[in-house]
């Protein structure tokens, strides 16, 4: 969670560098208007008189005759008339007619820097910017005020740069750089406290930070930097504070200030300290603004966090209010946004029976990591999520296979081929997942409930953490309970470690660990922990107690999917009266028990057809509960079997767009 | 015993020849499928394997025994840290790094417990080759199939090798086909001549020819079948040209009176890149935004069957010219809201001609930044459109300026009355021509099944679209466009198909998109009045099978990079010593006539040993030299038909166990002659015992001696040292 709202972080801090960048002396020099403010356009596209003649800038027709420093100028004014790619077409022309101008290179640095997100050609370019300036003005330092400030400038670029292509000491040597030339900064305290922590130094950082709010400069950024420093520090409460202030530093701002940033930030802090209400209110609040609203991760929070709370149909509206916020920027590319979607979405498709198309969505996700850029600082945490998410969608998808009545010899054939490359599929997912959990992602560093840049699911990373060693998962347990001493958090710890010696012969253990997960989990905001732990108890329960009854009916009456994605049979009277031939025996190939005597189970019954003599018609009723009350008819048994699983254990949520 | 010279040679090439056949498909796997442990160490286990399995199968270990070894050997380090781990956890010392060092040796440990059981199987069991042999075919036939309907950028990976190296998809499938084939008929050749030297035995003497027969007439299959599977591939690719590069069923041709669109099928639309287009410029007021249409050519003529190419003197917005082509031609003053709009494209596969932004103005030739990489570039100039589609419906349709020809030219009608039927029922109460046509779009959109393969039956001279439209309403883009212009037309409205690219701008990045042969696309066009062509696309909301891919994003910022001033001005020095940049490597290619040099160098060598080796006696020699060749000749045609002398085996036994009357009075004259040199070697004997040679392999049929004159297992054999 920290790194995310690293991520979330660093978008407002893109954005502030937008501006920084374009506001730059540097930028703005050969003449062009001064800026005092910052957000000031210099030239206003809705303006009548429109002095500054937009149209002749944005028109190549006299760019032939221009000198170079006309064109910069034009690149400049289009930058802030956000027509980026006329003022890179311009700046790229600039460069033809005079290829020892270092501000030209040193503005394109800024726009793969800022706009793009071209790191290593913006690193291209301002080395030679650099190289450039040293050669026309000597090596530093500067007396001349102007030279200073473009060379700080570019140091800032530099460190950036070095700073997203994860070189953290090179963008750390920058910025020593920056200070012993004597080189001051608004931008200074948050960006050095940024590189810090990220090499680990998170005191030092603190201290960065703090100094950073004492001096004021840049006091939302840094204020923001500040907070998240201290909830890595274990500093929740005092994170808050900090958010707070930066809540209150954003609002003032006005049209331009980001609360959203500082709001899903805080909301994060919440989860973490599992005030789910109040973490709630912080996600809502932050899509509510134009900053959260634009950035996937409060919505992606929002509906992972009710995904928690088996809210699907919230956690759908979510992302859905994600995808209407972005519809309003057609040309933005949403290119990091479509892995996080698609695996949150997937998430839902998998808890409400909907596995096939989760498949495809998980697959999507870790085929979108190829678009994962630097919002994600580690791709690894998502690929492992997805991995694990696939493998848990194709051992459901073979569950749900093996619960379906085959309708032909062909039909069943492929059913059992599907089984096969699934369960293949699915164990070496599993494998490859665990592998990268402990290799790539530095031993689990994930296993922190709720307190990582994790997108696994909680409630359910047991699965993976299965196929561990009892010794090794029960040594990296107790090491994590040293640490982390939140009540809720211990029930998860408590649910893995069940899980690992669920199936121990003569065992009994697990169970009652389990046992205490059912009870203990909070009601209503873990609830997908309480019916994974209800469906790992039934696991070792006879078929036929009235156990597994009662857990199965649980189960079946919040998330029916779950059921059937395990591989469990639903309890069940079946009045065979009038019901056709073989349908009984059937209806129990499919995912019901019939049980023969039993109160308070719902019922399957045949009922006569209207409209056709052929047709097999069934109702499934439940007695005290009518919403699950549901009649199907087919022509065929099998296919009458099948539409009533479907019926009763998949659930309908918006579809979202396709991704 | 002691194995000999030749045979360890031999041992010793197939082993190391099935390390590297190993690693190779390591490698590959890794790639299709990450393996989680470095390719390196598992290629070092899997090589451990072989080696270790080969020199057991020299042992007298018997099979169980070596089952019972290789599982303790694979096992034991696993469980070995297993144990350690569960130790170390009664002091609370049990750690992850343990169990991931664990799992790391698990793969390894099965890749050398596979790799040593085909081994020991391949010494122990001969007919494990012929195993092999299928398992390499099934491999080749697997990689193969992935190209089947077009697709010429699967699998994927020799997709990516293919970008990587510079090189179409198609040399790449060749090249690979072309590398399988030798390297599998050398395999076989090497297996059949090398035998499992036994500590046991003296000399083995059993018959090795039925099974040489076997697995030669397996490689012939085999070969047969490769070669069978890439003519037909070049066939494919031939008829792909042919018909002008379809994909998603729009081909490129633009021929008067010819349709680039095919009805049948739009399998091949693969993602292959087809060209980088760059914005110069902002275009900020797109009516189809985040879609872009770029048109390459417009099919406004009615054959009686389907819509055509009618040539420039209606279509005038079509500049139907070649990418090598520079254009210009004249902007129509009479259209408003329109931009002015420039474009770079740099086309990553031939196309017969250039397309643009509806519509170009000009059309000029760039220089082409990496001619390894681009087929061609040109800049477009166009006036792209900048209308509001919202505000369109209270237009009307057509030019005021268009002659009554013109006119009737683009309302020609389909006579088939169904469509004007079925216009006139889904226009029920709508006035307006532009909501008409909004309406029609709408309604098929709703209707319509988007399918790659629709499989309508329809007889040649038959309207393909009848049974999309009228029938089951599964299709593509073609059907829909040529639906919706039959619609248009029935209505009155001016109506045509335009044909390019239709691209989501959201996946591009810094104005630069990357085409792919899936973006290829058939619309249908209107002309409104004042505007000009308007697209009114079906968007079936329905879809059956259509995969939708992103565009590789590695792929774009690499081609972007090319595009950025070069070397002189930002060159590779600037950031030699940063850290998280790493260039791309550049593969090292031979040339290519140095590789058809070499090849032809090794082929005539090849024919000259094979000459020597069979005429050699022929030449003007001393009687013992000559009597040398002349045992050779016959021994080597014998080891071409796969009869090979054994180890231990003398000369004698050997022309006793062949029985071949021609080969023993030279065999006994050269021991003679070895053992008392010059005192038999009489001319006359000479003559009488060399005139038999020449036809040791008269009695065989043809095939069979044509095989054995292309068979290079008497080369090998003279350059392993000969033994004969």
């Amino acid at each position: 969670m920290v790194a995310r709202r690293l991520r979330h972080a660093l978008l407002a801090f893109g954005l502030l560098l937008s501006s920084a960048a374009l506001l730059s002396p540097s930028a703005l020099a050969q003449d062009a208007p001064a800026i005092d403010a910052p957000g000031e356009a210099i030239v206003d596209p809705l303006d009548p008189f429109d002095f500054f003649g937009t149209e002749e800038i944005v028109s190549s027709a006299d760019d032939d005759t221009k000198s170079a420093d006309d064109l910069i100028r034009d690149g400049i004014l289009l930058l802030q008339l956000y027509r980026p790619l006329d003022a890179r077409t311009k700046l790229l022309k600039a460069l033809k007619k005079d290829p020892e101008n270092y501000r030209t290179y040193n503005l394109l640095a800024a726009y793969y820097l800022i706009h793009v997100g071209h790191y290593r050609l913006a690193l291209k370019y301002i080395k030679r910017a650099e190289e450039l300036f040293e050669k026309s003005y000597g090596k530093p330092p500067y007396a001349n005020r102007e030279l200073r400030k473009e060379h700080s400038d570019m140091l800032y670029y530099l460190s950036q740069v070095r700073l997203n292509l994860d070189n953290y000491q090179g963008a750390l040597d920058v910025l020593d750089r920056f200070t012993s030339l004597g080189y001051t900064a608004d931008w200074y305290p948050g960006s050095r406290a940024w590189i810090l922590m990220k090499l680990g130094n998170i005191q030092e950082a603190i201290r960065v930070a703090r100094v950073g709010v004492l001096v004021g400069d840049d006091g939302a950024r840094t204020l923001n930097m500040l907070g998240i420093l201290l909830s890595m520090n274990d500093q929740p409460q005092e994170a808050l504070e900090v958010f707070r202030q930066a809540i209150a530093f954003e609002l003032s701002l006005g049209n331009e200030g980001q609360p959203g940033t500082p709001l899903n930030n805080s909301g994060e802090v919440y989860e973490e300290l599992f005030e789910d209400e109040k973490a709630e209110s912080s996600f809502l609040r932050a899509t509510s603004y134009k900053d959260g609203c634009e950035h996937i991760l409060p919505s992606l929070n929002l509906s992972l966090m009710y995904v928690d709370q088996l809210r699907f149909h919230d956690a759908a509206a979510a992302m859905d209010g994600f995808d209407r916020c972005m519809a309003q920027y057609p040309l933005k590319n949403n290119e990091e946004h479509v892995a996080l979607e698609s695996l949150a979405r997937g998430r839902i498709d998998l808890h409400t029976g909907r596995v096939d198309r989760a498949i495809k969505r998980f697959e999507a996700a870790l085929e979108g990591t190829q678009w994962f850029g630097k919002i994600g600082t580690n791709q690894n945490d998502l690929v492992v999520a997805g991995l694990i998410s696939l493998s848990q969608a194709l051992t459901a998808r073979n569950n749900i296979l093996r619960t379906t009545v085959p309708l032909s010899w062909g039909e069943w054939y492929r059913a059992k081929e599907e089984i096969a490359s699934n369960s293949l599929r699915a164990w070496w997912l599993m494998r490859r997942a665990r592998q990268m959990l402990i290799g790539e992602l530095n031993k689990i560093e994930d296993l922190t409930v709720r307190n990582t840049d994790s997108l696994v699911e909680y409630p359910t990373l047991g699965d993976a953490l299965a196929g561990l060693s009892n010794a090794a998962l029960e040594a990296r347990l107790a090491q994590q309970l040293k640490v982390d001493h939140r009540p809720v958090a211990q029930t998860y710890y408590k649910a893995y470690a069940a899980q690992r010696q669920l199936g121990w012969f003569g065992n009994s253990g697990p169970n009652s660990d389990l046992d205490d997960v059912i009870d203990t989990a909070r009601p209503r905001l873990d609830e997908l922990l309480k019916t994974h732990a209800m469906l790992l108890r039934m696991e070792s329960l006879s078929q036929s107690g009235e156990r597994y009854r009662e857990l199965a009916y649980r189960v079946f009456y919040t998330v029916p999917a779950e059921l059937r994605n395990r591989g469990f049979k639903l309890p069940v009277t079946i009045e065979a009266a009038g019901m056709p031939s073989g349908l009984a025996s059937l209806l129990a190939d499919g995912p019901f028990l019939p049980v023969k005597q039993g109160s308070g189970l719902c019922v399957i019954r045949s009922l006569p057809s209207s409209e056709s003599p052929a047709e097999i018609k069934l109702s499934f009723s439940c007695p005290g509960n009518p919403s699950k009350d549901r009649i199907v008819g087919d022509v065929e048994a099998g296919a009458v079997v099948n539409k009533l699983s479907d019926a009763l254990f998949r659930e309908e949520v918006p579809n979202g767009s396709d991704s | 015993m002691k194995p000999t010279a030749q045979s360890s040679w031999l041992f010793w090439s197939v082993v190391a020849f099935r390390c590297v056949g190993a690693t190779v498909a390591l490698t590959l796997l890794n790639a299709l499928l990450p393996l989680g442990t470095p390719v390196l160490a598992l290629a070092w286990f899997a090589v451990l394997g072989i080696v270790c399995a080969s020199l057991a199968s020299r042992s007298r270990l018997t099979s169980v025994g070596f089952c019972i070894a290789l599982a303790v050997a694979t096992s034991a380090p696993s469980l070995l840290l297993h144990l350690t781990n569960s130790t170390l956890s009664l002091a609370g010392l049990a750690s992850l790094s343990v169990e991931g060092l664990s799992m790391h040796l698990a793969s390894c440990g099965a890749v050398a417990a596979l790799g040593a059981l085909l081994t020991w199987l391949f010494w122990r069991a001969r007919r494990a080759v012929t195993a092999e042999a299928l398992a390499l075919l099934a491999v080749a036939i697997a990689l193969f199939s992935g190209h089947r309907d077009f697709n010429l950028d699967r699998p994927k990976i020799l997709n990516t090798m293919a970008w990587r190296l510079g090189i179409d998809q198609l040399s790449m499938l060749v090249s690979v086909g072309a590398v399988l084939l030798v390297a599998t008929v050398l395999y076989l050749c090497l297996a059949s001549l090398a035998t499992r030297p036994r500590a046991d035995e003296v000399a083995v003497t059993r018959s090795s020819g039925k099974r040489q027969a076997l697995l030669g007439t397996l490689a012939v299959a085999f070969v047969a079948l490769l070669v069978f599977g890439i003519e037909k591939l070049l066939y494919t690719h031939y008829s792909i040209e042919q018909r002008g590069r379809v994909a998603n069923g729009v081909g490129m041709r633009s021929e008067n009176g010819v349709s680039p669109l095919t009805f049948q099928s739009a399998l091949g639309s693969s993602s292959q890149p087809a060209a980088l287009v760059r914005l110069e410029g902002d275009y900020n007021n797109n009516p189809f935004s985040p879609m872009m249409y770029l048109r390459e050519t417009a099919l406004s003529s009615f054959n009686g069957k389907e819509m055509v190419f009618a040539g420039k003197a209606f279509d005038t917005d079509i500049p139907v010219t070649k990418p090598r082509d520079n254009f210009t031609g004249k902007e129509d003053e009479g259209l408003s809201n329109r931009v002015p709009l420039v474009q770079s494209v740099y086309l990553l596969a031939d196309h017969e001609n250039a397309f643009a932004l509806d519509y170009p103005v000009s059309i000029v030739q760039l220089k082409n930044p990496k001619p390894t990489r681009f087929k061609g570039s040109y800049r477009a100039y166009s006036v792209g459109p900048a209308y509001n589609l919202a505000e369109l419906s209270k237009e009307q349709v057509g030019d005021p300026r268009w002659s009554p020809e013109v006119r009737a030219h683009f309302l020609e009608q389909h006579p088939d009355q169904r469509y004007r039927e079925t216009a006139e029922r889904l226009t029920q109460g709508i006035f307006n021509p532009v909501e008409k046509a909004q309406a029609l779009a709408r309604s098929l959109s709703e209707t319509s099944i988007y399918t790659l393969t629709p499989r309508h039956e329809v007889k040649p001279g038959e309207d393909p679209v009848a049974p999309f439209l009228f029938g089951d309403h599964r299709g593509y883009c073609v059907h829909f466009a040529h639906a919706m212009v039959y619609l248009l037309r029935s209505l009155g409205i001016p109506a045509r198909v335009g044909t390019g690219y239709l691209t989501d701008l959201s996946q591009a990045k810094d104005g630069h998109i990357l085409l792919r042969m899936s973006d290829r696309h058939a619309w249908s066009e209107v002309y409104v009045t004042g505007i000009g062509w308007v697209p009114f696309d079906v968007q079936p909301e329905q879809v059956e099978n259509h995969a939708e891919t992103q565009v590789d994003a590695k792929m774009l910022e690499e081609l972007m990079g090319i595009l950025q001033p070069g070397e002189e001005l930002l060159p590779h020095e600037l950031t030699k010593d940063e850290k998280g940049v790493e260039e791309d490597s550049e593969i090292w290619l031979p040339d290519r006539r140095a590789v058809l040099a070499t090849g032809a160098l090794l082929l005539l060598s090849f024919v000259l040993l094979k000459l020597a080796l069979r005429h050699g006696w022929r030449l003007p020699l001393s009687p013992r030299a000559k009597l040398r060749w002349a045992y050779i000749s016959i021994s080597s045609a014998l080891c071409d038909i796969g009869v090979n002398r054994s180890e231990g085996e003398t000369r004698l036994e050997f022309a006793s166990r062949v029985r071949a009357a021609y080969l023993e009075p030279l065999a006994r004259l050269s021991v003679a002659e070895a053992y008392a040199p010059g005192s038999t070697l009489s001319s006359d004997r000479l003559r009488n015992v060399v005139a038999t040679v020449g036809s040791p392999l008269g009695g065989l049929p043809v095939w069979r001696r044509g095989l054995a004159a292309i068979n290079p297992a008497s080369v090998i054999k003279l350059l392993s040292g000969g033994g004969w």
